[in-house]
């Protein structure tokens, strides 16, 4: 199973999602109750509408694979005067105007618009100021927060209706319409999300730990050593020699350890360089 | 460059705040009710938000001004300390607030009056004592490396010129020191630079000046005629560590002159467990957090008897230049030992 990291977009709407579906040329999955098509290093769900089917389908794809993910919702809103097809990335959302905020953290590149979003429970035709509407996001920014870090979680949003054009010219078709030219920045700004995720750190498996008789706190400690070692560069073939001919775990976490204390840190060194207890 | 600003309702109108935001033509500006709901949301990671942090600008209500823990003590009498501002410019791996704050944001408290005010009632309350009452700034930021930006020593430097039974000392890595080089020297502050051998700082202080020129910085300072202090805080254990701080030590003392250093400090790595354990999530894959470290009674330091062999061979090369009665060396061991 692969653990290279995954951009999962969420849509309410399969028109909303549409042009994505056809640029990257996604494959719909047979996965069940949601749709949910798939590409290199992309996934994309349709969660339906409202919070209740956002934060059911955000813990749902979760839940199919650990991979480590970004999250972007992206989708329509109503917006007293901004111009029907304006693209922005959203800078604060709450669930009611005295509600308490959530400002998503704005560390990957965006050089374009940003706004604020309410987050109402139902189809609404009345637009407050300074503020889009939408019914989905509170719940994608609460939902997907417990599984990455809100850095990583971001709303979207294309402009659908304004208090000129209200919500009556609004179909499936004309939906799409207005997402389309879209699909380049988000895709770019995707991608500046996903550089954010942090390499991974993994210790070089020199130990059978689930083998091994012993308490659980003596493996944690045996655990710990490795990845001690690990960070000071230390290699695996070195740590086996330590650990050769030993069977009693103690023995093996006390060796572990006087190797740990005995590495002082080489500075300036690349992977595979360090120094043995000279302590100067 | 930053390009985003949070800015407070209470602040939007406050002379500092414009002249802050006159300085991010470009960045947008996001108005909030209070900080909190940026700079302590849940599910954030300072890892991450560090690769591009944005500004926020905040009124600091309650109290502004604190006491300092005992053991920061340099000689002096009461002793407290104060930041207009959370979190540095500089990216410095050691750094507790790493491990204390869950944001990298920058939050700079704009109401610099009301810590003025603080700190002028504070010191009246000592106003009878021995010794002058420390005030110390740069605990949880670097005191000048943002001067550009925050006017900060430009503002509260002269404030003490008006309060002589106080002294303030600035904690910085920063070469910003135009201000100071500006005017006339104060007695009552004190310029405490945090100094690293160069291959420490360039591994662990990312961002920061170098070792030569910070020296040029306190070169210049103690040249004008400021006070100036020099903190080895945190020591870095390392092969080799003996040379490399001896040949820092010897650039230090050899480019300034000793007599006229108000101290100098020593200290080792250290952090209270908690901060530790947020750090190495953050950073698992860094030597710092995972060579030579053991916990006792909730902080993670250097286990003792490594400890004391590297300060004490560090604070050994510093008699060669400066008197016992300059030196304090922060034991982990006796600090814990001296907690009530």
């Amino acid at each position: 199973m692969s653990h290279a990291p995954v951009v999962t977009m969420v849509f309410a709407l399969t028109c909303e999602a549409r042009p994505w579906i056809d640029a990257l040329k996604l494959k719909k999955s047979d996965a069940r109750p949601f749709d949910l098509y798939t590409g290199d290093s992309i996934e994309v769900v349709i969660s339906g509408i409202g919070s209740e089917s956002m934060a059911t389908a955000v813990g749902w794809i979760a839940g199919r694979s650990p991979r480590p993910r970004v999250w972007l919702n992206v989708g329509t809103a109503g917006h007293a005067t901004r111009e029907l097809g304006e693209l922005f990335l959203v800078h604060g959302c709450a669930a009611s105007e005295s509600g308490r905020a959530h400002y998503p953290p704005l560390v990957a590149a965006w050089t374009g618009s940003t706004d604020a979003l309410l987050c109402v429970d139902h189809v609404s035709d009345q637009y407050p100021g300074g503020a889009a509407v939408d019914m989905e996001s509170m719940a994608f920014f609460n939902a997907a927060m417990r599984f990455s870090n809100s850095e990583l979680v971001q709303s979207m949003k294309v402009v659908s209706d304004n208090e000129q054009s209200g919500v009556e010219h609004l179909n499936s078709k004309r939906i799409t319409e207005l997402m389309q030219p879209h699909v380049d920045a988000v895709m770019r700004y995707a991608a500046n999300l996903l550089s954010l995720v942090p390499a991974s750190f993994s210790v070089t498996t020199v130990l059978d730990l689930e083998s091994l008789r012993a308490s659980h706190s003596i493996k944690q400690q045996i655990q710990r050593a490795l990845h001690q070692l690990a960070a000071l560069d230390v290699d695996a073939e070195r740590v086996s020699d330590v650990l050769q001919d030993q069977t009693n775990a103690r023995d093996m976490l006390t060796r572990l350890q006087a190797l740990v204390s005995n590495t002082a840190p080489m500075l300036g060194s690349t992977k595979g360089v360090v120094k043995e207890a000279t302590n100067g | 460059m930053v390009d985003t600003l949070y800015i407070e309702q209470a602040v939007l109108e406050l002379e500092t705040t414009a002249a802050v935001v006159s300085r991010y033509p470009k960045a947008r500006q996001i108005v909030i009710d209070r900080y909190g709901e940026v700079f302590n949301s849940h599910a954030q990671n300072f890892r991450t938000q560090k690769q591009n942090p944005s500004l926020i600008l905040a009124e600091k209500q309650n109290a502004k001004v604190m006491p300092a823990p005992a053991q920061y003590e340099t000689g002096g009498g009461a002793h407290y300390y104060f930041s207009h501002m959370l979190n540095c410019v500089y990216d410095c791996r050691y750094c507790f607030l790493q491990g204390m704050l869950r944001s990298a944001n920058y939050l700079l408290f704009v109401n610099y009056q009301s810590f003025i005010e603080e700190i002028k009632s504070i010191a009246a309350r000592h106003v009878d004592d021995e010794k002058p009452v420390w005030f110390f700034s740069g605990y949880d930021c670097d005191s000048l490396a943002y001067e550009p930006v925050t006017r900060f020593a430009e503002t509260f430097v002269p404030a003490f010129e008006d309060i002589p039974n106080a002294v303030l000392e600035l904690r910085t890595k920063s070469t910003q020191v135009r201000s100071l080089l500006a005017r006339e020297p104060i007695n009552n502050v004190v310029v405490a630079y945090s100094l690293s051998p160069e291959p420490v700082a360039a591994e662990l202080e990312q961002g920061a000046p170098t070792l030569a020129k910070r020296l040029d910085a306190l070169k210049k300072l103690q040249d004008h005629g400021w006070r100036i202090g020099i903190r080895f805080d945190p020591v870095v254990w390392h092969a080799g560590y003996d040379q490399t701080y001896a040949q820092a030590i010897d650039s230090v003392f050899t480019k300034l002159d000793p007599e006229r250093i108000d101290s100098v400090t020593l200290g080792g790595f250290r952090l209270p467990k908690g901060f530790f354990k947020t750090m190495l999530k953050l950073y698992p894959e860094h030597w710092l957090f995972n060579a030579g470290l053991s916990e006792q009674a909730g902080l993670v330091s250097y286990q003792p008897q490594l400890e004391r062999e590297v300060l004490d061979a560090v604070a050994a090369q510093c008699r060669r230049f400066v008197s016992p009665d300059k030196l304090f060396v922060y034991y982990s061991d006796e600090a814990q030992q001296s907690q009530p």
